[in-house]
């Protein structure tokens, strides 16, 4: 691989055939194209690094979507350039269709659905890298050529990352539709997996490192490619069907730097430049996301692909709820609310899934008209990927200033007179913090309890992802307001209405 | 590699192909080729990712997943290069189908990617004086 374009040199000025000539003569007008293309590539990378530079702030965000817009038609047109051989036909058609599923899946869909609108687009981005990859070993080692009998010298390492790619590809693609499925609900979220899940899955993975090792070895053994693509798509599926919940913001991120690392590899194979920067910042992106949701849970990588949660070591729910959990109606609430200095927010998948969020900026308005500060604290997990309930509160017009991450707002809920949360559990959970032996154990929480009061909506007791009591709905301090999000919100605001 | 005299024809092929699409200079098709090279890109590339994703505040983490997932569907320019190279060395129509399947994907996520995180970034404002 490293040396064929060198021996490509001495190959054209040796072993110009007649055929050869003709075809430069008809690609005459191929240099300049390649030089075209080549600034176009130049140009779409720099516009896709500025494009993530700009994403830095509310601000200037816009202008990021509009450059990477820009660099995505640039490198689109630059590629046409360089490759006049393609057929026009079949590539329009895939952009027509491409438009006709992408539009709808971004006009229509809900901002309560974009974990999911995220987990399908990095199945449909896998999915194009797997395909591409397929192809290209296959017109490599002309299985599908239509000249049999060519014989060539195969390249290990192009195989190697050739293989790689397909795989990563792969189990991207079935690890994001199950992922998909279980945020769409169409997969139950009780399904844990097998008992011996991790030992299938070690397999499945160590399988298809083998095949891909054989395939490196002797790239030739065509039948090898559509057992590493199976052992791919399985490993993929059995990977995430026991992962479940709140592990889905890791997880969705972890796929997203998959889709990255796989269309950089391409890029090595290819030749391609562009593939590489692109992909590699995709792929960083992703890591960077996985991490920040790892240290928000206090878990290794490892234990979110692997581990389990158990929650048996802990102390049963009646030990720690006994008699001791106050309730209190929309209308206490609302006289508690008479009057306040300052009121944070604690929303949670909850507020999603009771399509609260537009209640609660009722509520919002409602305060701030009387005086009262508001301020909304967004644990990094909360939610089902990183960032979303911020952009559930931005949809329901809740000014981006007032949303606070975890570390900017836990100092201050000292001098908070009442925290309401929405659909939050774990990540307020003071377990993480007291109890060692938790499965929350470490986990950085929003230390909602140091509040003069709390109150805490929920439709029930039970627990939240991590499957254990929460002590602080036992705190004396603490106010539950069993019921739906979005009802008790609503009734909370109906309430201070008809008081004053 | 091994030049012999007895060239095979599909890596004639590729090579022709690759040199007169990627370049008609030999020293930067040559480069183009460098695996060296191309470690060294991936590398600043990752480096300059993360350094430039780290400054994205935590608000803007949701839209800044569906942009780098609509930036990754830049595979789209490995299915247009695949399958020219299938188109011009005679490849079977296997390799046009896959690749224009490859389009299809990597459209969806370029058009709904780019779309949603600019509907998403539209909603995010700063409070107005009055407060609504």
């Amino acid at each position: 691989m490293v040396n064929d374009g060198l021996s490509a040199i001495p190959l054209l000025l040796a072993e110009v055939t007649p055929q050869a000539v003709a075809n430069y003569a008809l690609e005459s007008s191929a240099a300049a194209n390649s030089l075209v293309g080549g600034a176009s590539y130049l140009t779409a990378a720099a516009l896709f690094i500025l494009s993530l530079k700009w994403l830095s702030h509310p601000r200037t965000a816009r202008k990021g979507v509009r450059a990477g817009e820009v660099g995505m038609v640039v490198a689109i047109v630059g590629t046409l350039l360089i490759f006049q051989a393609v057929s026009i036909k079949w590539v329009l058609i895939g952009v027509v269709l491409g438009s006709l599923i992408g539009a709808p899946m971004a006009i229509w869909m809900p901002m309560t659905a974009v974990p999911q609108r995220t987990a399908l687009s990095h199945a449909f981005g896998a999915l194009a890298a797997a395909l591409v990859g397929t192809a290209h070993y296959y017109w490599l080692y002309g299985l599908w050529s239509e000249e049999s009998g060519i014989k060539f010298t195969p390249d290990h390492f192009e195989t190697a990352v050739l293989a790689i790619e397909v795989l990563l590809g792969c189990l991207t693609f079935t690890g994001s539709l199950v992922a998909f499925g279980k945020l769409q609900d169409l997969i139950p979220s009780s399904i844990k997996g097998l008992p011996n899940q991790n030992v299938i899955n070690f397999s499945l993975l160590g399988a298809a490192i083998l095949v891909a090792i054989w395939l490196a070895v002797s790239p030739l053994t065509h039948v090898l490619f559509p057992v590493l693509i199976l052992l791919g798509l399985a490993f993929g599926l059995c990977l995430v069907i026991p992962i479940g919940g709140a592990d889905m913001p890791t997880v969705i991120s972890l796929l997203n730097s998959y889709a990255g690392l796989s269309a950089s590899l391409m890029g090595f194979v290819l030749n391609n430049y562009l593939l590489i920067v692109a992909g590699a910042l995709d792929g960083s992106s992703g890591l960077i996301l996985s991490i920040i949701m790892c240290k928000a849970m206090n878990r290794s990588f490892t234990n979110v692909l692997f581990g389990r949660m158990d929650a048996s070591k802990v102390a049963a729910a009646d030990d720690v709820y006994g008699g001791k959990v106050k309730s209190a109606t929309a209308e206490d609430v609302a006289m508690l609310l008479d009057g306040v200095r300052r009121v944070v927010v604690v929303p949670g998948y909850g507020m999603a899934v009771s399509q609260a969020q537009h209640a609660v900026r009722e509520l919002f308005h409602m305060l701030e008209e009387r005086g009262t500060e508001v301020e909304f604290a967004i644990h990094p997990v909360a939610g089902r990927m990183p960032g979303h309930m911020n952009v559930l509160l931005a949809e329901a017009d809740i000014p981006y200033d007032k949303l606070k991450e975890m570390d900017e707002i836990n100092p201050s809920f000292a001098q908070t007179d009442v925290v309401i949360v929405i659909g939050a559990n774990d990540v307020v959970n003071p377990l993480a913090n007291t109890d060692p032996k938790s499965p929350i154990a470490g986990m950085p929480i929003l230390n909602v309890g140091d509040a003069r009061t709390v109150v805490v909506v929920k439709r029930s007791l039970s627990p939240g992802f991590a499957g254990i009591p929460n002590p602080l709905f036992a705190a004396d301090n603490t106010l539950m307001l069993f019921e739906d999000g979005k009802k008790a919100v609503v009734d909370m605001v109906a309430a201070m209405k008809a008081a004053s | 590699m091994h030049l012999r005299c007895g060239v095979e024809v599909a890596q004639l092929k590729r090579a022709w192909f690759n040199v007169c699409t990627h370049s008609s200079n030999p020293v930067s098709c040559a480069l183009m080729y460098n695996l060296e090279a191309k470690l060294f890109v991936f590398l600043l590339s990752t480096f300059l990712g993360l350094e430039v994703i780290r400054r994205v505040s935590p608000l803007l983490h949701t839209p800044l997943m569906s942009l780098t997932n609509a930036i990754s569907a830049i595979s789209i320019v490995a299915a247009i290069q695949v399958m020219a190279e299938g188109i011009t060395t005679g490849g079977s129509g296997w390799i046009t189908f896959l690749c224009t399947l490859g389009v299809i994907a990597a459209t969806t996520n370029i058009v709904g990617g780019f779309w949603i995180t600019d509907r998403m970034l539209k909603m995010f404002r700063r409070e107005t004086p009055d407060g609504k």
